[in-house]
């Protein structure tokens, strides 16, 4: 086991966890991600692998789908899986095992910091960070949209959570986005 | 870059041949715009028979991927080759210097050995750090120095630079930043942005039998045009003052002796210049008309606009160890 310890994207050891009027910011440091992109002639066994990691039918696109382990559609015939970090460390390892050498998988863990909103009323927030239309974007949609120019994954876990991705390099500027159109909407 | 075809899809963006790179070997690929012009270079490390990391200069990564990602889709969307960006997933610096392999035994686990004999010039491979994290390690040297490049996962980062500077301590480590960087990529005279200007060929970068003609890749038929190839092409020198105490400054135009100062009569100019701690002087890379074959020459520098005029003479590109044995030490 080695002894170096990790820093959160904004910087820390402890994720940042932000209160404003009825919602909550949270950096969301725990978990692993991995691409999955099928190969040539490897759509179905791809398929039937991102079933195997997640429970349901790998998700069409606009979708995230999942429990424990998700997914989410990135672009035709590929995913991103997500799982907590502190048991799926090697996601990507296990992705690579499932999809037998049919599709390319490439880790992604360190690639992107995760963000959470909590709280009700979040469409009033998003909408003034990213053109997605809020009145249909309900808990299973996820999309890839640009936020202060940044590219970012939005996913709907449920009415009152959303899980904004963006790229780690980029983290100080997402919160401050966030921060800004919370502090805007309420 | 993954896929059944990678290697396949590499032999058709850059210019030179990638589909016998062996695997766990990197090589410099230098990649040209369909008409021909050099758009970009950078390396590739062959991870696995299918698996290639890529490499781009900082600024262009994003052009790249894009110029890239419309070749897999568009212009072979036959051949079997996926792309994703990691340059976030992977925290990566370079170690380099005459002490660098010293330093990396002391963080690099021991089962994997960094002998010159077991891990050459050019050679990557997944490795393991500090007791077991995976990190990827590529002996690839941009300052011209012994040098390797180690990655580890972002979230490791900071403790990783922090574990370098520590080990090093006893080796006089010290962080560079990308001043020291550039003056001695200029001393090594390797090409940057200011010579893949957007106007230049591999002919001009002196990289010109690069361009294999074995083999179809974007912009190997337009580079043959017979304007970009006449006797007089502009081709990438070196200069040093004839007055050592002079300085070299870049965007000088070149002339000579005894010709009008004007642009009918211009030899070319300069692209990067600097300081040369090593040598004691000021050093600079210039495209010059027929450059390769003025060796010796002595042409005025001049700059009408700042009243600058110095003599200054051509030399190699390669102001420091131009036989490459440090980087290969």
């Amino acid at each position: 086991m080695h002894d170096l310890i990790a820093t959160t994207a904004l910087g820390t050891s402890a994720p940042a966890v932000d209160h404003h009027g009825p919602v909550t910011l949270t950096e969301e440091p725990g978990i692993a991600l991995a691409s999955v992109a099928a190969r040539r002639g490897g759509e179905r066994t791809t398929t039937l692998a991102i079933r195997r990691m997640i429970g349901p039918t790998a998700p069409k696109a606009g979708h995230w789908a999942g429990a424990r382990i998700i997914a989410f559609w990135t672009g035709p015939d590929q995913w991103m899986l997500e799982a907590p970090y502190d048991s799926e460390e090697f996601l990507f390892e296990r992705a690579i095992q499932e999809v037998k050498g049919k599709a390319s998988v490439t880790e992604q863990t360190g690639a992107w910091c995760r963000f959470d909103l909590r709280g009700p009323n979040l469409a009033a927030i998003m909408e003034r960070l990213c053109p997605i239309n809020m009145a249909k974007f309900i808990a299973g949609n996820a999309t890839r949209t640009s936020i202060d120019h940044l590219g970012c994954f939005v996913l709907c876990r449920a009415e009152d959570h959303i899980s904004i991705l963006g790229p780690r390099s980029s983290a100080a500027s997402l919160h401050h986005s966030l921060l800004t159109a919370i502090r805007a909407a309420f | 870059m993954q896929g059944t075809d990678a290697a396949t899809f590499l032999n058709k963006v850059y210019c030179n041949g990638f589909a016998k790179l062996a695997v766990g070997k990197t090589r410099y690929g230098l990649m040209l715009r369909e008409d021909g012009i050099a758009m970009d270079d950078g390396t590739a490390a062959r991870l696995a028979e299918d698996h290639f990391v890529v490499t781009t200069t900082t600024a262009n990564a994003v052009s790249v991927f894009r110029h890239m990602e419309f070749a897999r889709q568009c212009l072979w969307p036959d051949l079997d080759v996926q792309l994703i960006s990691t340059t976030e997933a992977w925290a990566q610096y370079a170690v380099a210097g005459p002490n660098a392999r010293r330093l990396l035994q002391k963080i690099v686990d021991p089962e994997f050995d960094l002998s010159n004999e077991a891990f050459p010039f050019m050679a990557c491979a997944n490795i393991t750090v500090c007791g077991g994290l995976r990190a990827r390690l590529f002996r690839i040297s941009f300052s011209g120095e012994l040098a390797y490049e180690i990655a580890v996962p972002t979230r490791y980062g900071d403790a990783m630079i922090r574990r370098l500077m520590q080990a090093g301590e006893e080796f006089d480590a010290m962080p560079y930043g990308t001043e020291a960087l550039g003056v001695m990529r200029i001393e090594k005279g390797h090409a940057a942005g200011n010579e893949l200007n957007g106007t230049t060929t591999a002919l001009n970068l002196g990289m010109g039998r690069m361009v294999s003609k074995a083999k179809d890749s974007i912009g190997s038929t337009l580079s043959e045009r017979s304007g970009l190839n006449h006797a007089e092409a502009l081709k990438l020198v070196g200069l040093r003052p004839v007055n050592l105490s002079d300085p070299v400054p870049a965007g000088s135009h070149l002339m000579c002796k005894g010709d009008p100062v004007d642009a009918a009569h211009d030899q070319g100019y300069v692209t990067s210049a600097c300081f040369s701690p090593n040598l004691g002087h000021s050093i600079a890379l210039a495209y010059v008309k027929s450059g390769d074959s003025r060796m010796g020459e002595i042409l005025r520098l001049v700059s009408p606009l700042t009243g600058f005029d110095h003599e200054v003479e051509v030399v190699s590109a390669h102001f420091i160890d131009p036989e490459g044995e440090r980087l290969r030490a």
